[in-house]
């Protein structure tokens, strides 16, 4: 079993299997690119906890088949299309959440991006703007006429929408 | 009692803190396409909410403008060609698109860009892509002298009120106008076209459609039927079948007026498609205002009715059923067949009732190319479509002469967790016979 070295952007030295650090395009093409390394491959913007738990993803779903890249546009899934494990995975405070996100996209593991950024947006789905901006600690920076003046934009939205069948449906179609 | 001539400052607000997460990450320190990554996962019905969370926010939220943009080059593009379309496509990527894709003459896939504008990793290998990354993007002037067909696939959630929106969307058509006249371009396709940027071409760009569309041969155009309701109907009117009041119809009588007005500035269009029924509603008042077996009434602009082929994708079949009870078919497939349909795009469950309800008529029809929407509830039906036409090409020795058949949308499946992970290899099957 062949294994890696990564060098966190804290300096630490985490093994890891090379088939698992694969997941990562960056690492795979870094790989491909100089052959056999010795080293440790230095991954500066990810630091060794966050890292850790990149890996941990990469190791569960090490099995997967390849994210499809030139996937259809229409094959945008819905957000609470996570698997258990995954919703798992995710269940961190949001420093860890915001640092996974950016450590997927850095290391270009699409798969993660996607469990990340459906996770936030699930965060977000149903709730006000009040909520909105509890929820992530966002400062309302809208004068109160400047929000008038979007609550009568959105004012043809606001009535109540009958949720009995599936608003987006024409999303799978 | 207070001085008055002391000014008593304002009581001082606290403000809340915006809470730095890790080495400084708040969502909105999120690079931009990961927010606009994350709002993508969000329905059309939650995003008016975003707009009023914060500026930042409303200006992302607001970036969806085309879902998707696809490019196609003419045959033997070179490397300078690909070059100005991808950098064509990094530049309009800002607004909002989801993918934009470049295709070569034959519909190869020469080009990638997903929510951040690179080029696909799978394509990597692709010498051509690889020129690209190394920064050989330069100095284009315009790309659309390289381009054969264009295929704009609006954001339906493209509102009324997002003004920088209408006004992009025509800039980009009017640029298209400037080059189109020079240009190859021979098709172009507008989907999910809200119908407020519709009117306001045929109203107000009169000029820029009749120079734009002047050579085009292939007219695409996808109204948002659900859009162009829920803005006059407060979102409800789409799935509520009861409520289709005058308003709504209105603005069917209205977008069939635009309709005929862009026709009508691309004159020598040949090869019209309409994805325009999906609704019962739809139907029925396309039908009071232009009987839909005059279809003549949408081609005449066109070289002639006779030439003419019409494409229509139908979404909803429990709501065609209705039309169908009324007869709805039986004219609209007698007008398909007076205008020599060549090519259909439907779902496979219109066309279980009807084309294989008397599996003739497929025959009649010729059709030599068939693009069947193959997606979440359409599966069982797709399968009894294939299996259909296999039956009549055996038993009966009709010249059944498909020689296309493009399948969309199998891979969503998240409305059914049931769906069979095997459908595509059957439906395979099903057409090797």
């Amino acid at each position: 079993m062949s294994e890696i070295k990564l060098l966190s952007s804290d300096q630490a030295t985490i093994t890891v299997e090379k088939s698992v650090a694969e997941r990562s395009i960056l690492i795979k093409n870094m790989l491909e690119d100089v052959g056999e390394v010795t080293e440790a491959i230095p991954i500066p913007n990810v630091n060794e906890n966050v890292l850790k738990k990149v890996i941990e993803w990469c190791e569960h779903h090490k099995g997967d088949p390849p994210a499809q890249a030139d996937d259809d546009s229409d094959s945008r899934k819905k957000s609470s299309d996570i698997d258990e494990w995954d919703q798992k995975f995710m269940q961190v405070d949001q420093e860890m959440l915001f640092e996974i996100i950016l450590a997927a996209n850095y290391l270009d593991i699409k798969p993660l991006l996607d469990v990340g950024c459906k996770t936030v947006a699930n965060m977000i789905k149903g709730k006000s703007p009040e909520e909105i901006r509890k929820t992530f600690n966002i400062q309302n920076d809208f004068t109160p006429d400047e929000e008038e003046q979007i609550r009568r934009e959105n004012e043809w939205a606001e009535e109540s929408v009958p949720r009995s069948q599936p608003l987006d449906i024409d999303e799978a179609c | 009692m207070s001085n008055p001539t002391v000014p008593i400052p304002p009581p001082v607000e606290p403000k809340p803190a915006v809470i730095k997460i890790g080495n400084g990450h708040s969502i909105l320190q999120l690079p931009t396409e990961l927010i606009i990554q994350i709002l993508g996962y969000i329905s059309f019905n939650d995003r008016p909410n975003l707009r009023l969370v914060s500026k930042r926010f409303a200006r992302v939220s607001e970036r969806f403008i085309f879902r998707s943009i696809r490019l196609y080059l003419p045959r033997g593009a070179d490397i300078p060609t690909l070059e100005q379309s991808i950098y064509f496509s990094t530049r309009i990527f800002s607004s909002g698109a989801n993918e934009v894709r470049i295709y070569g003459d034959a519909g190869e896939t020469l080009g990638w860009a997903g929510v951040s504008p690179d080029a696909c990793p799978s394509h990597k290998s692709d010498k051509r892509i690889n020129a690209v990354d190394t920064g050989l993007l330069r100095n284009t002037t315009s790309v659309f002298t390289s381009l054969s067909k264009i295929s704009l696939d609006f954001g339906k959630n493209v509102l009324p009120h997002q003004h920088g929106h209408g006004a992009l969307a025509l800039k980009f058509l009017e640029a298209l106008h400037a080059d189109t006249r020079k240009s190859q371009i021979t098709s172009i396709g507008l989907h999910n076209l809200p119908l407020w940027i519709l009117q306001k071409l045929s109203a107000e760009r009169p000029k820029v459609l009749n120079g734009s569309l002047r050579h085009v041969k292939k007219l695409s155009l996808g109204i948002t039927p659900h859009l162009q309701i829920n803005v006059n109907d407060k979102l409800n009117i789409y799935h509520n079948y009861q409520s289709f009041d005058t308003t709504a119809r209105r603005q069917l009588s209205t977008a069939y007026t635009a309709f005929r007005e862009f026709l009508a500035s691309a004159p020598d269009v040949e090869d019209f498609s309409l994805d325009w029924f999906s609704t019962k509603e739809t139907v029925a008042s396309w039908k009071a205002l232009s009987p839909i077996g005059d279809t003549n009434s949408l081609c005449k602009p066109a070289a002639g009715a006779d030439t003419a082929r019409i494409m229509l994708i139908g979404e909803e079949p429990e709501r065609f059923i209705w039309v169908n009870t009324k007869g709805g078919y039986t004219t609209m497939w007698q007008s398909l067949r007076k205008l020599k349909l060549a090519n259909l795009i439907m779902c496979p469950y219109q066309l279980t009732q009807t084309v294989l309800g008397a599996k003739t008529t497929l025959v009649e029809l010729e059709l030599d190319r068939v693009y069947l929407n193959m997606s979440c509830q359409y599966v069982d039906w797709g399968r009894g479509v294939l299996t259909s036409w296999r039956s009549a090409y055996r038993t009966e020795r009709v010249p059944f002469r498909l020689s296309s058949f493009t399948a969309r949308n199998l891979g969503y499946t998240s409305y059914w967790d049931d769906f069979p992970q095997n459908t595509f290899e059957s439906y395979a099957a099903l057409m090797r016979g």
